[in-house]
């Protein structure tokens, strides 16, 4: 979608997350469909999670640099609930199905929806003011094939729809957009939000307040309370952004945006795409986004959503992970030189 | 031989292996579990892309923490192939003299931009061992300093999106065949024009006259490793585990993970075996010769420190150099080891 002569602003688009599933996921999922689930197939709990954008430099300085995809990984800890550190969790739901047939009939449309409305409802609510990693819940259809260890899976990440769509007025490098002052204390501020540890999990939706020399990082529920209105300040909202484009944000502001549309009525907003090299502390590919979002949720109904995961072809479908030759015992076996 | 016949083996063997207790890493390139810890401590201190896991529960060893079982780093890129990289990165490589086929290659040798003529390589002893194939080892130049930083410093450009390297020499598994299910399965979405088109959706879309440089290009399309790190009790030692996606982040296959593996050691250091604390198999560096090369640099280091002032080489930096090391078997993957050993 580029812009046209029609639509002075352009729209603003989202990097789409990817979903990347470690192997111990599929084994534990295996351990407990045959331990515990059995024919059982309701949903379960996960937790799944993501990093900040990430820069991989080319050895070549020549290179330009390029950006890793945005990543929702899922591993054994995603049953248990842990991530690991430097990462960002997101609540999903797991449905396991019993057989192929079931996983393609199974009304997709209607799981999605019932994540979707979920979303919205935590919205409605305020829980996902104080929770905000709500935002991110996702959905993961699986069919394990026990005895070919092959595992069927599609991944929905909903991301409800606004009243029109979003338009950004203005993309700036943090460079720009903040100060020297203003970055070095962001970076402060918000390894203080997470407390001592630096590898805590910190708030990955989080309310700025830009001042002169600084700026100062608190929780969203500060919007409840109309923001800090020191004089000569400005509120900006921040999130954790799984993208790395210098162009685009990533798909959780999606929910964000409609948050912050629903619950406080905002129309323009300055967003903070945060970015942080893993334990580097360089936040350097951030980005600030200035965004309009036109029209207002007239009802309380659950909006339209949308973000089924596109398999490799680019095309609404499920995808499979094929681990016999790393599963199965024979086959270990027989090829082993 | 099969490979779970040795792993069996070596399981009961490591089983039988008393702990060792006393610290001997100076003298013979080993670490005790408890140095185990401390390198990985700092490793995970200085490279916090590094942590430790706690793995499967059912294969938790008691002479190691319950939380810090293993040490593990997720979705390391790998720009190219080994033979791609060869290709621009032969003159750098230079292989230990006289040792053949089997030697460790130096593949960094040249890279700091140095004159490789400083006496950089040691030679190995050939000691028998169950795997008789790996007999020499080099120690990078760069190693006498202490430091551990950019390696990579001067090699030639990654090739992005790079097409596999053919491997029909290498008896494998069955290559995964490309089986994404049949579309949709009742599964229908709005029109979404807030989403950045995938790139396999631009290429479907000709129409779309935005063929020039969209955002999605800069997105890396690339293979990814998980690598760990565990303490092979048998050893005394630390050993590498692979495990590989393509670039759609399916799970690669062995044959697809030995173009990752420096061809000297592909099928020859390298395994694939059950992972000691996870309950998936995965590719290894066989550790069968990790404490005599260890030792080699170790000594190096003392007998440089000792030249350049009495700095003293501390048993937590022992990973640090034992990734370094590593990277002579895994040119391509570009996992974090980056840091001044000096702090």
């Amino acid at each position: 979608m580029t812009a046209t002569p029609d639509t002075p602003q352009p729209i603003l688009q989202f990097e789409p997350f990817i979903s990347a599933v470690e192997p111990t996921f599929w084994h534990t999922l295996t351990r407990n469909k045959i331990d515990l689930y059995r024919l059982d197939d309701a949903p379960r709990e996960l937790m799944g999670y993501y990093s900040t954008g990430q820069i991989v430099s080319a050895r070549d300085s020549t290179v330009q640099p390029s950006v890793a995809p945005a990543k929702l990984c899922v591993s054994s800890g995603s049953f248990d609930g842990s991530c690991p550190p430097f990462t960002f969790p997101a609540p999903g739901t797991l449905i396991n199905t019993n057989t192929i047939e079931e996983f393609k009939k199974i009304d997709k449309m209607k799981i999605f929806r019932d994540t979707a409305e979920q979303i919205w409802s935590d919205i409605v609510s305020g829980r996902a003011v104080t929770d905000p990693s709500l935002l991110c819940r996702f959905l993961v259809l699986t069919f394990a094939d026990l005895k070919q260890y092959r595992f069927h899976y599609w991944f929905g990440f909903p991301a409800l729809l606004p009243p029109e769509p979003t338009l950004v007025k203005r993309t700036t490098p943090i460079a720009e957009a903040l100060s020297p002052s203003q970055i070095a204390s962001l970076r402060v501020e918000y390894d203080a939000l997470k407390g001592g540890d630096k590898a805590a999990v910190a708030p990955a939706f989080f309310v700025l307040h830009k001042r002169d020399n600084g700026v100062k990082i608190g929780n969203l529920s500060e919007l409840d309370a109309g923001g800090d209105k020191a004089p000569g300040g400005e509120i900006m909202v921040g999130f954790a952004d799984p993208s790395g484009l210098s162009s685009h944000p990533g798909w959780p502001l999606r929910n964000f945006l409609i948050l912050l549309k629903k619950r406080w009525n905002i129309h323009t907003i300055r967003v903070l795409c945060y970015r942080e090299s893993l334990g580097k502390g360089d936040t350097s590919a951030s980005i600030v986004l200035d965004i309009e979002i036109p029209g207002e949720f007239k009802v309380d109904e659950c909006p339209k959503s949308v973000g089924w995961e596109k398999n490799a072809a680019g095309k609404l479908g499920s995808r499979l992970a094929d681990l016999a030759p790393l599963m199965d015992p024979k086959r270990l076996a027989d090829t082993a030189v | 031989m099969t490979t779970t016949f040795h792993s069996l083996f070596h399981s009961a063997r490591e089983y039988l292996n008393p702990i060792l207790k006393t610290s001997k890493f100076k003298e013979t390139g080993v670490l005790t579990p408890e140095e185990f810890i401390l390198a990985g401590d700092f490793l995970v201190y200085k490279c916090p892309t590094w942590s430790w896991a706690a793995g499967e529960p059912s294969k938790r060893r008691d002479y190691l923490p319950a939380d810090k079982q293993y040490l593990i780093t997720r979705n390391v890129p790998s720009l190219q192939r080994v033979k791609e990289y060869g290709e621009v990165a032969n003159e750098d490589e230079m292989e230990v003299e006289g040792e053949g086929d089997f030697g460790w290659v130096a593949t960094h040798s040249n890279r700091d931009g140095k004159a490789a003529g400083e006496d950089q390589l040691v030679i190995g002893e050939i000691e028998e061992g169950e795997q008789d194939d790996v007999n020499a080892e080099v120690v990078n130049d760069q190693m006498k300093h202490l430091r551990i930083d950019d390696v990579h410093k001067g090699t030639a450009a990654p090739v992005p999106d790079a097409v596999n390297a053919e491997t029909e020499e290498i008896p494998d598994f069955d290559d995964i065949p490309d089986m994404d299910e049949e579309d949709g399965m009742g599964v229908v979405e709005e029109e979404d024009p807030a989403a950045l088109p995938t790139s396999a959706e631009v290429r479907r879309a000709p129409e779309n006259h935005n063929t020039g440089s969209g955002p999605n290009d800069k997105i890396l399309k690339t293979r990814t490793y998980d690598l760990s790190i565990t303490y092979d009790k048998y050893y005394q030692t630390p050993r590498v585990w692979l495990f590989g996606y393509d670039e759609q982040r399916r799970p690669l296959t062995s044959s697809q993970i030995f173009e990752d593996i420096s061809q000297d050691h592909a099928q020859k250091t390298v395994t694939i075996e059950p992972h000691p604390h996870e309950l998936v198999s995965m590719a290894s560096i066989h550790p069968c010769k990790h404490a005599n090369v260890m030792k080699k640099i170790i000594d190096r280091l003392v007998d440089s420190g000792a030249e350049e002032g009495g700095k003293e080489l501390r048993v937590d930096q022992y990973l640090m150099l034992f990734l370094k090391f590593v990277a002579s078997v895994l040119p391509t993957i570009e996992y974090d080891y980056t840091t001044s050993m000096e702090a």
